[in-house]
């Protein structure tokens, strides 16, 4: 019994690890997306490296991409990836992307937030980090470029916050490559309802194992004796609530978001600025 | 004065046989059907009465004060309390019954017989030892059996003609909806219903040393097999004549065949988002209060120096008791529940 009940346990404790792992890297740790190949291995390993520091040290995913999409619409295409790779999802993160598209020759340096508020940079510092990019975008450096954007991105987000950057109510060491769940939250809470229901389930178990149910009264009805000697229902009144639908609003579009209460999701908010090269 | 059925073969005690109408003797074998147990044994009583006349006044009151009896097989003395209407003779086994506290008023109406017979009755313990997830895998060979004792339990079986007069507020809910607004409307009724029901033989466990719940929860006997009272049945198990307080007794059923009423009254009331009852009025007219013995067997059991009793309804085979817990069993349960619901907690999230 005992050595079964070892075995058992071994047994569950290794489909739970599986399980966290499962999930735990159910989300890319990938920072530089090269869908253009512009990059070198040896590039995208180093500005892997570079986004994942600066991610942890100002608490936002700070993207590198590449494209060779057709986009009329620089800021919504940048928007769009980040909500298709899930980056920027969730519990106010927030992303920092550059997207460069070689197709239609222009790059893009947006920021994504889930409350549409609070951001790193402002309007202003979007349009400097552009300008100081362009040089390298046009002469075709676009390592160097993308290492000017993370030392913007850098610089202008410690004017904004200095040492006192909130402390954001996530864990952003997962999206920057450390392998911890970026949802660790939700993680822990999944946990801690499953270890809650357990219990309720249980002590139910427990309390009910003992407990036959007493006789009901139809084991003591003599036959044929019940009589309804009367039986009536009066209508008397109606009450009537009248309650406002509230439809979703679309997702955020540049500079603002919203949310709608009827489906219980949320939408973000960015801001960016594109340039061409 | 105490009373025993003597073989017609061999002289030795007779014994009521579990499942049957009969008596038969556990030394010859001897069968004889409990009506013809009965005349006989009275007949020979009738002539050895007037002899034991002023014997029998002196143990009368031997056992309104002292409870001693001699046994009618070994002469020993036997103690009794003063509840006990059939015992046996601690010296020589015999089945002894009690017949001052089996007659006059205290004579039952009614008795179900034993259905189920001690070795069906161990049977079914041992069947019970190994019941349930969380018992201990032990249990069933490391417990002791301390005692099996079949007895005739005292109950006092009502008939009610009940009233319910009820009145209740209810209402019904309905939605509909125009461009962004949702309208909610709630049907407010005012709901009257008086019914009326018959209920036969609600039993009551007269026995203040029987834990009513438990007794309750042994319940239903099956009327079906129920019959007059004749003392022969109970030779060969314990039985107690009933000393529970008789108006705490009444006052009992009537508060549970009062929840029987309003509970069938509400299941008149269909169709309902919401019931709430305003006010109830339940009218009890008494017709019949019959004493009877019912039939159960109560098993002691000792399980790692901690006393256990299991009861079984002699006659249906319902039962009732308290398992022992196996904490580790419980622990690995939840662990094991936990990591379940987890993983599907986390699939859920991963492929939602």
């Amino acid at each position: 019994m005992v050595r079964f009940g070892k075995k058992l346990l071994i047994l569950v404790l290794g489909i739970w690890i599986l399980s966290i792992g499962i999930c735990g890297s159910a989300k890319t740790d990938q920072n530089v997306f090269d869908g253009a190949e512009i990059l070198t291995d040896e590039e995208i390993t180093q500005l892997e490296k570079e986004c994942d520091t600066l991610s942890q040290k100002i608490q936002a995913d700070v993207l590198i991409a590449t494209s060779m999409e057709n986009a009329s619409e620089p800021k919504k295409e940048a928007k769009e990836f980040i909500l298709d790779n899930e980056r920027g999802y969730g519990d106010g993160k927030e992303s920092i992307l550059f997207l460069i598209n070689m197709k239609e020759r222009v790059f893009t340096v947006y920021e994504y937030n889930v409350e549409a508020s609070g951001y790193l940079l402002t309007d202003d510092e979007i349009d400097k980090i552009i300008a100081s990019v362009k040089t390298d975008m046009s002469a075709g450096d676009y390592l160097e470029a993308c290492e000017t954007y993370l030392d913007k991105v850098d610089y202008y987000s410690q004017i904004t916050y200095g040492e006192n950057r909130p402390e954001q109510d996530y864990d952003y060491s997962a999206n920057s490559g450390t392998n911890e769940s970026a949802d660790g939250d939700t993680v822990g809470g999944r946990l801690l309802t499953a270890m809650v229901v357990s219990a309720v389930v249980i002590v139910i178990m427990v309390v009910k194992r003992n407990k036959d149910a007493k006789p009901e009264g139809a084991a003591y009805l003599k036959k044929g004796s019940q009589k309804i000697n009367s039986r009536e229902d009066f209508f008397t009144h109606t009450t009537v609530v009248k309650r406002r639908i509230e439809t979703n609003s679309s997702r955020g579009g540049s500079g603002g978001g919203s949310s709608g209460s009827s489906s219980g999701g949320t939408s973000g908010g960015g801001h960016g600025g594109s340039s061409s090269f | 004065m105490v009373k025993n059925y003597k073989c017609p073969g061999c002289g030795a005690s007779m014994v009521f046989e579990e499942g049957t109408d009969s008596m038969q003797c556990p030394y010859c074998g001897t069968q004889v059907s409990v009506e013809e147990m009965n005349r006989e044994t009275e007949q020979s009583e009738e002539k050895q009465k007037d002899e034991e006349k002023g014997e029998q006044e002196e143990e009368q009151m031997n056992t309104e004060h002292l409870h001693a009896f001699h046994c009618p097989n070994c002469g020993a003395e036997m103690m009794t309390d003063e509840n006990t209407a059939a015992t046996f003779c601690s010296f020589c086994g015999s089945p002894t019954l009690i017949e001052e506290r089996l007659s006059g008023g205290m004579k039952p109406k009614y008795l179900i017989p034993f259905q189920i017979d001690k070795n069906k009755a161990k049977e079914m313990f041992r069947a019970w030892t190994k019941k349930g997830i969380f018992t201990p895998r032990g249990f069933s060979s490391e417990h002791a059996l301390d005692k099996v004792t079949g007895m005739y339990v005292p109950y006092w079986l009502y008939d009610y003609d009940v009233n319910v007069d009820l009145d209740a507020a209810a209402t019904r809910v309905h939605s509909t909806r125009r461009g962004d607004t949702q309208y909610t409307y709630t049907d407010h009724y005012k709901v009257h219903r008086n019914l009326s029901a018959a209920y036969e033989k609600v039993p009551e466990d007269a026995s203040v040393n029987m834990p009513d719940d438990i007794m309750e929860r042994l319940e239903p006997y099956h009327y079906d097999q129920i019959k007059e009272f004749e003392m022969p049945y109970l030779t060969g198990f314990l039985a107690e004549k009933y000393n529970d307080d008789k108006e705490k007794m009444r006052s009992r059923a009537e508060e549970r065949i009062r929840g029987f009423a309003v509970k069938e009254a509400m299941n008149t009331i269909q169709g309902y988002a919401t019931v709430n009852v305003v006010h109830q009025d339940v009218q009890f007219h008494q017709k019949n209060q019959n004493y009877a013995m019912l039939p159960v067997w109560i098993m002691n059991y000792k399980y790692r120096n901690k006393q256990y009793m299991l009861m079984i309804n002699g006659q249906t085979g319902k039962m009732i008791g308290k398992l022992p817990l196996d904490y580790k069993r419980v622990g690995i349960g939840y662990v094991l529940l936990t990591a379940i619901l987890f993983i599907l907690f986390n699939l859920l999230s991963f492929f939602g």
